[in-house]
């Protein structure tokens, strides 16, 4: 071995990385070599100094656990404005974006200028420009609500022998050609979600969410993911315009602040249960909640969609809203409902928007429903007091849990378990030892005169989203109880309290989940009842009377909500199985 | 229009877990949280998962996964700015910023696996921001040890002290992957296949940089003592070269 080898396979010998043959040539080389020998030994003090060096800088005492708790500290206060989070998104636009933008302002314009060029000889041409306005589609209320009138059939082409000439009209609309209308295919949600369409996903059961591969899990909410879904899951024109029409009352009537008022639509609606405007008065954020959950059931975020601006608001107000120890609510009998609406609402924002003001923010909201939860004797959650479980309010509450959980937030599984636990708590064996019919705070005890419905629904939502299939005895035995005919949704306020959003809403999830003839039979009343009893014309056109059960407590703003949130169902969660 | 959603690159592979779970309440729940978070890691697994599964885990929302990271790096951003700084309160303060900026910018971080590389880069930048806010921290950057003339002896005839300082000095000096390497080896005391593993980089890889930061710290040394030109001023402490 020469020197000039020697000195570059040294370090690797000192370290004890060289292999046997170049050791041994090194040795020899080394024995003969007083230079090499040199740098041997020199390197050898390279490599200890080296160690030593960390020795010298150690703290005095270890410093991870101060740091950590520092970190801690400064992330949960890590908070900023709105505009400088907004200013901020802006700013990290990369360059191609912002190209985009440019074009799409170009391209626009390209729309209304009309080029007509007559071709007399090959080297005079003419070229005429003519400025054509673009008028503005009127909103008919009272005409059938068909969003999708914009869209054409694609033809092939016709092979033409001598093809003449023609500029054609170029239309622009708002409408994406990705999956989920952003400007690229961006996951919301968990990335990895498994999709139930051909190709898609990874192979991971969301459970729910479960949506359209690069889209992520909540990724079927627009775009041509959602087109699908409607046609394939039994939705139809009527009711997207349905839909359409209910969220352009919501966005009618927000406040000004980003809020929705509870009871300023009440006159006029039949007081029932005790249901009064002072009641109403303290569950704006409540309402509020319900309503950002049913923008953002239809694709709408803070990013994308028409709906920008109002979603934009009622996040900000939530934000704003939101005290130090994570509650959104006013306080008081709604508190729990209200928080837990609002939590979910902000869940599902921050998974569809991946903002991390927002997901502090549901994290905080989510660390109190698990506060509550601990206090709860039986592991669940109610609005009175902790030695008792209400199945309707720990309903919303595993819903929010799940769409954290879905969301990325931070939930403890054991927090399931222990819900799980609470509703069989609450469930009445049947002969067979399976637990299906649920009560309201104890086995069949049944809340007013609704017969158990509303609480089986919110038991079926709640076991699904924990986690039990749709084979199991629990949820089958569930689903067979609410779509025997008695309990199929109707608009009639009779004595049996047929008329109840909730229930529907309940009833509409977890079925629709299920499946099947469950499912059709469920979807068939439920859709065409709900278009049919719309509003139509008026300041009311869109929204739904909230004349059942609750709604002189809620509220116009709440059976609105739900009752869009019940026809987003075809693409707001996918079911976990394939049909 | 739309901001952008930097999301980490790529997906990891099934791995076959997650979709079990039997009849009993606790199997169907516990099976459906785990399906349902798939970068999410089992608290066992925490200690020995790579610092890219980590990153990973941490962006999906497990804070433990992040204090991992934290427990991991914070000796070793310390000691170098303890040795940039020698003061020991300063070194703390900016290491606990540096960890609370990695934390906010996470999403932001292009190569997960980067994440030791990229801790360098903030210090750095706290660093700068602190001198330029006027704080009383002086680098002691241009300090040196011994401004007399280069000694003519073979450096084994050092004192002890002064190749120690030479070769402290030097550390500093080194691309920041190698500082990764050699803290990994010399602080943690990690096998080169435990190193391979955290970093996600080949072994062999490993071996060649542990290898040529001896190599170039040997130069520095020599260098110096061998009477030749001192080496120029190398990269400042958050140093931006390309990673790899």
């Amino acid at each position: 071995m020469q020197c000039e080898e020697a000195k570059e396979v040294l370090h690797s010998y000192i370290a004890g990385y060289l292999t046997e043959e170049p050791t041994r040539e090194l040795e020899r080389h080394i024995t003969t070599c007083a230079e090499c020998s040199r740098l041997v030994r020199e390197a050898r003090q390279v490599l200890e100094e080296t160690g030593s060096f960390f020795e010298t800088m150690l703290p005095e005492s270890p410093i991870e656990e101060r740091v950590l708790e520092g970190v801690a500290a400064a992330t949960m206060r890590y908070e900023k404005t709105w505009t400088e989070a907004l200013r901020e998104q802006w700013q990290r636009a990369p360059w191609w974006m912002i190209s985009a933008a440019v074009h799409a302002v170009i391209l626009m314009l390209m729309t209304v200028i009309t080029v007509a060029t007559a071709q007399k000889r090959q080297d005079d041409i003419v070229i005429t420009t003519d400025l054509a306005k673009k008028k503005e589609p009127e909103y008919d209320e009272k005409k059938i609500r068909d969003i999708f009138r914009n869209t054409k059939e694609v033809e092939a082409e016709e092979m033409v022998e001598n093809p003449v000439f023609v500029h054609e009209e170029v239309e622009v609309t708002d409408h994406f050609e990705t999956e989920n209308d952003m400007d690229t295919h961006t996951a919301r949600g968990q990335e990895d979600a498994i999709s139930d369409i051909p190709l898609g996903g990874t192979g991971v059961v969301g459970n729910i969410g479960v949506g359209g591969g690069g889209a992520g899990c909540f990724g079927y909410r627009s775009g041509g993911g959602r087109r699908r879904a409607i046609a394939r899951f039994g939705g139809s024109k009527a009711s997207e315009s349905a839909v359409d029409a209910g969220l352009r009352w919501l966005a009618r009537h927000q406040e000004p602040d980003g809020s929705w008022d509870c009871d300023k639509y009440l006159p006029g609606t039949p007081m029932r249960y005790g249901g009064s405007a002072q009641i109403a008065a303290g569950l704006d954020s409540g309402v509020s909640g319900l309503a950002l959950l049913a923008f953002l059931g239809a694709g709408h975020t803070t990013r994308a969609g028409r709906y920008r601006q109002t979603v934009g608001r009622s996040v900000k107000w939530m934000l704003d809203r939101q005290k130090n120890d994570g509650d959104y609510s006013h306080g008081g009998w709604g508190q729990y409902y209200c928080h837990m609406i609002s939590t979910l609402a902000m869940a599902e924002t921050y998974g569809m928007t991946r903002d991390q003001k927002v997901g502090y923010s549901a994290q905080k909201g989510i660390d109190l429903l698990l506060k509550w939860q601990e206090a709860n004797s039986h592991g669940g959650w109610s609005y009175y007091g902790p030695n008792r479980v209400d199945s309707t309010v720990a309903g919303w509450a595993v819903m929010a849990l799940k769409s954290a959980k879905v969301a990325g937030l931070d939930v403890p599984k054991e927090s399931f378990v222990k819900a799980a636990k609470a509703y069989d708590m609450l469930s009445e064996t049947t002969q067979n030892g399976y637990r299906t019919v649920t009560g309201y705070t104890s086995k069949g005890g049944i809340s007013f005169g609704s017969k158990g419905y509303a609480c089986t629904g919110a038991g079926l939502v709640a076991r699904l989203f924990m986690g039990y299939r749709r084979g199991d005895p629990e949820t089958r035995g569930a689903a067979e109880f609410i779509t025997q005919p008695d309990a199929l949704p109707k608009w009639t306020l009779d004595k049996d309290d047929h008329q109840n959003m909730y229930y529907w809403y309940y009833g509409t999830l977890g079925l629709f989940q299920m499946g099947g003839d469950y499912w059709k039979v469920w979807n068939s009343a439920m859709r065409d009842m709900l278009i049919q009893h719309q509003r139509r014309g008026g300041d009311e056109d869109g929204s739904w009377d909230p004349s059942g059960v609750w709604g002189a407590w809620a509220g116009r703003v709440y059976s609105t909500s739900l009752g869009c949130l019940c026809l987003e169902v075809y693409y707001r969660y996918l079911p976990v199985y394939k049909r | 229009m739309a901001g952008t959603i930097e999301e980490p690159i790529g997906t990891r592979p099934a791995d076959g877990r997650g979709v079990g779970g039997g009849r009993a309440v606790e199997g169907a729940a516990l099976a459906a949280v785990q399906a349902d978070a798939r970068s999410l890691l089992a608290p066992e697994d925490l200690p020995g998962a790579s610092d890219d599964l980590l990153v990973r885990a941490a962006l999906a929302g497990q804070s433990e996964a992040f204090d991992g990271l934290v427990r991991r790096y914070t000796n070793m951003i310390f000691c170098f700015l303890n040795a940039r700084l020698r003061d020991d309160v300063e070194a703390e303060e900016i290491t606990q910023e540096t960890m609370v900026r990695a934390y906010v910018g996470l999403p932001r971080l292009r190569a997960p696996r980067a994440f030791p590389s990229w801790l360098f880069t903030i210090a750095g930048a706290v660093l700068a921001d602190r001198v330029r806010a006027g704080s009383k921290v002086v680098p002691l950057e241009e300090e040196h040890e011994s401004g007399g003339a280069p000694v003519q002896s073979p450096a084994e005839l050092f004192s002890r002290e002064e190749s120690r300082a030479m070769v402290h000095r030097e550390i500093q000096r080194l691309p920041s992957h190698y500082r990764v390497a050699l803290t990994l080896k010399h602080l943690d005391n990690l096998s080169v296949e435990e190193i391979s593993k955290r970093l996600q980089v080949p072994a062999g890889t490993v071996r060649s940089r542990l290898s040529r930061s001896y190599a170039l710290l040997h130069k520095g040394l020599s260098g110096r003592g061998l009477g030749a030109a001192a080496p120029e001023a190398g990269p400042g402490f958050g140093e931006t070269e390309k990673e790899v």
